[in-house]
């Protein structure tokens, strides 16, 4: 793919940011969701390409924009899939606390796995322990190799993990083995994504999550060089329909989910942006003068370039952002 | 312009400076120049324009790459005809002795937008936001640095000048002593002295001085889009000089050049990479397993949007044309 989708891309999730962060501690998820579908879908129609929301808001009765199976960009033929979550961690966003982002991946059509709206167990790392871990394996084993790999004490290793009561077992389980933990909230994306940087303090990430935000993780450590595993896990015999709505037989759903079958092939794109301050990425900051900082990382699977961007917006110069920030006042 | 045309303008710098930074400290300013204009020669060819280099390393004859007049870019049918303003490497001698504050710069802007300066000296003065309408060529420096204290609400004594370090200035570094203000003296790099005059944090208020013509026309692009200012007198110190501009037709060597008379318009783009580090852009790293480090920023006019960009490389992924 074009590799002017790399900013094309960032774009789209920087407007998202700068309108959705207009919620921030309003404590209405729903409005700070719906904020950053605005800009994102409206972004989107400045993108020179025409891609299929594989992973999206919902369904298209659920969800009036960016719903799976829009198509959306500009374009002669849908020559990508689009995986979207235009807010991971809207109630962050409700309530002003951290490590709210926006994000999107991109990929040639067929690439980017349709995951069924259901739970995935999840384990993620970065580029150094590459190879090293197993979702059917034990908790202890992967720490094991994982410390191994990044040349660490186990005491000196941080395993992130959603704090939810479904994850006490686990929680005692890594206390046990002696490995640091920090749990997070909400916002699953961010929380793999930083295990594939060294700064933020974070080595693995082992939690039970949405399946599709587990495919929006997976692209960006695609693009990182990290590793990503995971398993769709359905609580509920709902959630076990829904799959098997979605051509899921039980035999699939035991399988291991590698990186490669959630996102395939190497022409991926990424993109995220800060909305509340995260570990990676710092927040929207609005400053006088209609004036507007993001922070945004993009990267590209294919040159294995990252980038960060701190950008400064004239709020009142974008004709877009104009529109929309009329209805989010 | 189109948008597409902000981040492929990064990817420009980055390959000069990526090159470039390869000669930091050897003690060879040629090669580290020639290092920057391969890199970003042959990121251009890449590009999706038609354009001509107004802004470049020197006239044909002295050039073999990215010389005056030089057609660049793809060039094909419905491609956007722009001029072109580079300086691969601004601060040859920073980086031969592995000094601070070299960048490498591009700005491009519509067909007939940019001033086809002429290499020579130009008396210059810029100023960020807060500072525009309060300074000019035309007023001694007493009066520029009064009333940039008034409009910056700052002591004269809290405010910074910086001047290139050349004995060519001895008079107005005093003049500047005596009135007042700090001062920040550097070798080389006007082009990003130009620009720190934009953001606060730089602690560089204003830069004053002679220094080259071209390289006054790619600051007046940056701030154009930085919303601050920058003026310009052409300043001949030869015959043949002088003779060189009125065959331009710049007859009116004396009257200043504002902002408008070097960048027309405000469709303009204007992206800069550090190659050693600096007060705005860190310098090139270079990391285990062959990755690299850029800093840089990048400027469209229409929006005013300003961008950042720290990009790690994987050297050995590059496609051809980056290597």
């Amino acid at each position: 793919m074009d590799r002017d989708l790399a900013l094309s891309l960032v774009r789209v999730t920087e407007i998202a940011a700068l309108l959705s962060a207009r919620y921030m501690g309003r404590g209405d998820k729903e409005k700070a969701d719906q904020a950053a579908v605005d800009g994102m879908r409206a972004a989107f129609d400045l993108v020179n390409t025409k891609g299929q929301v594989v992973i999206g808001e919902g369904e298209l009765d659920e969800a009036p924009m960016l719903y799976i199976g829009e198509i959306i960009g500009k374009g002669m033929d849908v020559e990508a899939d689009i995986a979207v979550d235009p807010l991971d961690g809207t109630s962050l966003v409700a309530k002003g606390l951290p490590n709210a982002i926006s994000v999107i991946a991109m990929a040639p059509k067929g690439c980017l796995l349709n995951a069924p709206d259901t739970y995935m167990k999840k384990m993620a790392v970065g580029p150094r322990a590459k190879g090293k871990i197993n979702i059917e394996a034990s908790i202890e084993e992967n720490i094991y190799n994982v410390a191994k790999a990044l040349n660490k004490e186990i005491s000196d290793l941080t395993v992130i993990i959603q704090d939810r009561e479904r994850h006490d077992e686990l929680i005692q389980e890594v206390r046990r083995i002696g490995a640091r933990i920090k749990l997070f909230g909400e916002g699953d994306v961010a929380a793999a994504i930083a295990t594939a940087f060294e700064d933020t303090g974070v080595d693995i990430m082992i939690s039970i999550g949405g399946a599709p935000e587990g495919v929006i993780a997976a692209s960006a450590l695609k693009c990182m060089g990290g590793d990503f595993q995971g398993k769709l896990y359905p609580m509920s015999e709902a959630e076990r329909e829904r799959c098997y709505e979605l051509g899921w037989t039980d035999e699939r759903l035991e399988k291991i989910l590698t990186i490669d079958d959630l996102a395939k092939g190497d022409d991926i794109f990424f993109a995220a942006t800060g909305i509340s301050d995260g570990e990676l990425l710092k927040g929207v900051v609005y400053y006088g003068d209609k004036l507007a900082k993001t922070h945004s990382i993009v990267m590209r699977s294919k040159t294995g370039t990252i980038r960060f961007v701190e950008a400064h917006h004239r709020l009142d110069k974008k004709d877009i952002l104009k529109d929309i920030l009329k209805k989010h006042q | 312009m189109d948008r597409n045309l902000t981040l492929n303008l990064v990817r420009v710098t980055e390959a000069a400076a990526l090159q470039s930074a390869r000669y930091l400290g050897r003690g060879d300013k040629t090669k580290a120049d020639e290092a920057a204009v391969r890199g970003m020669r042959r990121m251009f060819d890449t590009l999706t324009i038609d354009g001509v280099v107004v802004i470049g390393e020197g006239e044909m004859d002295e050039a073999p790459m990215l010389y005056i007049g030089e057609q660049i870019g793809k060039a094909g049918e419905g491609c956007l005809k722009v001029d072109i303003a580079v300086d691969p490497l601004d601060g040859t001698t920073a980086v031969a002795k592995g000094l601070a504050g070299a960048i490498s710069v591009v700005a491009i802007a519509p067909r007939g937008c940019l001033l086809n300066a002429p290499d020579m000296y130009m008396e210059k003065i810029a100023v960020g936001p807060k500072g525009v309408g309060r300074v000019s060529l035309d007023y001694p420096v007493e009066t520029n640095l009064k009333n940039l204290s008034e409009a910056l609400n700052k002591d004269i004594s809290d405010i910074t000048v910086t001047m290139l370090d050349r004995p060519r200035h001895k008079g107005l570094i005093q003049r500047v002593r005596e009135a007042g203000a700090r001062i920040k003296l550097f070798q080389d790099g006007d082009v990003a002295q130009a620009i720190a005059t934009c953001f606060e944090d730089s602690g560089v208020d204003i830069l004053i001085g002679i220094g080259g013509a071209p390289e006054g026309v790619l600051a007046a692009a940056a701030l154009k889009c930085l919303g601050g200012e920058i003026q310009g007198r052409l300043y001949p110190t030869k015959e043949e000089e002088k003779e060189r501009c009125r065959a331009m037709g710049l007859n009116q060597l004396d009257s200043i050049l504002t902002m408008d008379h070097m960048v027309k318009g405000n469709e303009i783009i204007f992206a800069a990479t550090g190659v050693s580090n600096g007060e705005l852009l860190k310098g090139v790293v270079y990391y285990e397993n062959n990755r690299a480090k850029t800093y840089s920023v990048v400027m469209r006019g229409e929006t005013g949007t300003i961008r950042f960009i720290e990009a790690i490389h994987r050297l050995d992924k590059k496609p051809e044309y980056a290597k």
